[in-house]
């Protein structure tokens, strides 16, 4: 295994090198099954975890091509996500890290809430959907159209989070 | 909890304070600089175009023609700067002004209309414009950030422009003259009203030093809005507005820029019973007074702490339904603040009103704004059964 990867999998590292890790993978095919372990392994902390989840997601959704069953799929139902972590966002007043526009749906999924905060990955789904659908088709639970709609844009917060995940036609500047 | 913003170098840019040059008199300096630059800045109006209904300034109009009364405003401004020039110039012999040091990038960057005086002049008007039109016409529109988009203008401090002259003339006193004046290639002089105020205009480059008054100084970030969509309306009461922050003066600025909201309603059905209207959008009325928060690192602005770039402050609203009419009104005032970090009240909730940015209820009552700006949006609607008029009307400021 990457020296990297089995830095950022092995609980005796300590935080800031394997959190320097994840930020300096280059681009590969580890499996998403990697990061799912990690953010599901409670023997490492909170951070690190949730860092987990932002990083496969980051590193293995396909912006405009990867689907909400496939979102799905990446994130495998894991024990520490519930139904209460994942929202949709109607309205708002201030910013997303990813960009606004009428005529899509987005979605917030908060990681690990349990242990820590900040954390948290922002969806941009093309299309105007039925937002409980959506909801219930990121849990993997979902049917029906919402569960075909394509992720367009990807965004996370929390300390060491990557940086967001769009299509190159979608750089700033170039809103919809 | 804690919201851990990323580090920041120290010490923040602007912070130590410019020592003053010994045995000088920035005072009177900046007395007469002030008076010359307070006449030039009441005429700004007469050539400042007016603003839309989204606030966007309209380029100024007529500035193409050249009837007779404007050739007498180019006379009084080619006067206003010959005394500024002499103003600047005598001091220049006494060693308080460089004689022909360019103006610094940083000091570039923050010249517009209303600049006077440095190096390297910029004194906001547009000699060759002046010169082509024989008018004031020189007075040059702010270059828009981005195609298609004006640059909102930015909050000012009336009682801002003598002070902040006093302090740019200390500064410049603290200066080391840099040499003789650069020789600049010669041409034949235009003749008439034209050639009044290229001369002057001229030699006002020759040894004077530039800075901006009445909105601050060349130094001093501030903080600018654009916006880049919207805003759209939508059915009963329903909007979106997306705005862009930027730094003026942002060379090296880390910061944040925060904004104080609030949510105003004025919501009532048909017979005319008020509407609970926070209840009817979802949001906690804990939240519809808050403060919210963009980081600056190196002049560039980011959602919050993170590290996707900003794109736009968006105001959206999906509307109060159908048999509700009113007002909706969400009310912002923004600022840069030059701090390496956020109180501890900050955090990102990742949940409404502001999602991912770091944010605190009530009025965070930051202290050290640049120079706030107003960020407002209203929709009014009737999509009662007895409307005739069901469009959802917005205004912005």
């Amino acid at each position: 295994m990457d020296t990297n990867l089995t830095r950022i999998a092995d609980p005796s590292v300590d935080e800031a090198t394997a959190v320097a890790a994840m930020g300096s993978l280059p681009p590969g095919d580890e499996p998403p099954s990697f990061w799912r372990d990690v953010a599901g392994d409670p023997a490492l902390s909170p951070r690190r975890r949730a860092l987990a989840v932002e990083h496969l997601l980051a590193r293995h959704v396909r912006p405009g091509a990867t689907t909400v069953t496939e979102l799905a799929a990446l994130l495998g139902r894991p024990a520490w996500l519930s139904s209460d972590d994942v929202d949709v966002i109607p309205w708002l007043t201030g910013e997303l890290p990813v960009r606004w526009s009428d005529a899509d749906t987005y979605l917030v999924v908060r990681l690990l809430t349990a242990d820590i905060e900040s954390y948290a990955v922002y969806l941009r789904l093309a299309g105007r959907l039925d937002g409980e659908t959506a909801r219930a088709a990121v849990l993997g639970e979902g049917q029906g159209p919402e569960a075909g709609a394509t992720v367009l844009e990807l965004g996370f917060t929390g300390d060491g989070a990557p940086p967001p995940v769009r299509r190159d036609e979608d750089e700033p500047g170039e809103q919809r | 909890m804690h919201h851990r913003a990323p580090a920041l170098p120290s010490p923040l840019p602007g912070s130590a304070a410019e020592p003053q040059g010994a045995g000088v008199h920035p005072e009177s300096v900046s007395e007469h600089v002030a008076r010359d630059v307070e006449g030039l800045d009441a005429r700004r109006p007469t050539v400042a175009g007016p603003e839309s209904p989204t606030g966007d300034r309209q380029p100024a109009p007529g500035l193409s023609a050249a009837p007779q009364h404007e050739r007498r405003s180019a006379e009084l401004t080619a006067g206003r700067l010959l005394r500024l020039q002499r103003t600047a110039g005598n001091a220049a012999v006494a060693g308080l002004f460089p004689a022909s040091t360019p103006a610094s990038g940083e000091a570039v960057g923050a010249l517009g209309p209303d600049a006077v005086i440095g190096g390297e002049v910029d004194t906001g008007l547009d000699p060759e414009a002046a010169v082509r039109d024989g008018t004031e016409a020189g007075a040059r529109p702010e270059a828009p950030e981005q195609p298609g988009v004006a640059p909102e203008p930015v909050g000012t401090n009336p009682g801002l422009s003598s002070s902040l002259v006093a302090q740019e003339a200390a500064h410049a006193g603290a200066r080391p003259v840099h040499g003789p004046p650069t020789p600049r290639p010669s041409a034949p002089a235009p003749r008439g009203v034209r050639g009044m105020v290229a001369q002057a205009v001229d030699r006002a480059r020759g040894g004077l030093s530039v800075q901006r008054c009445g909105r601050a100084s060349a130094t001093v970030p501030t903080l600018a809005k654009t916006t880049v969509s919207g805003p759209t309306a939508h059915p009963f009461g329903s909007f979106s507005w997306g705005s862009r922050w930027s730094i003026n003066n942002g060379a090296g600025a880390n910061g944040f820029v925060v904004q104080h909201v609030r949510w105003v309603f004025d919501v009532k059905d048909a017979a005319n019973a008020a509407v609970d209207a926070p209840a009817r959008l979802g949001i906690d009325p804990a939240w519809t007074d808050f403060s919210e928060a963009w980081q600056v690192r190196n002049g560039a602005v980011f959602v919050g702490t993170t590290t996707s770039p900003h794109s736009a402050d968006t105001y959206a609203n999906p509307g109060l339904g159908d048999g509700t009419k009113g007002s909706l009104s969400i009310l912002g005032t923004a600022d840069y603040h030059a701090i390496p970090s956020l109180p501890s009240s900050f955090a990102v909730r990742n949940a409404a009103p502001a999602w991912a940015l770091p944010v605190v209820a009530g009025d965070a009552g930051l202290p050290g704004g640049t120079g706030a700006l107003q960020h407002n949006i209203t929709a009014t609607w009737d999509c009662t059964p007895t409307s005739t008029d069901r469009t959802t009307r917005i205004t912005t400021v």
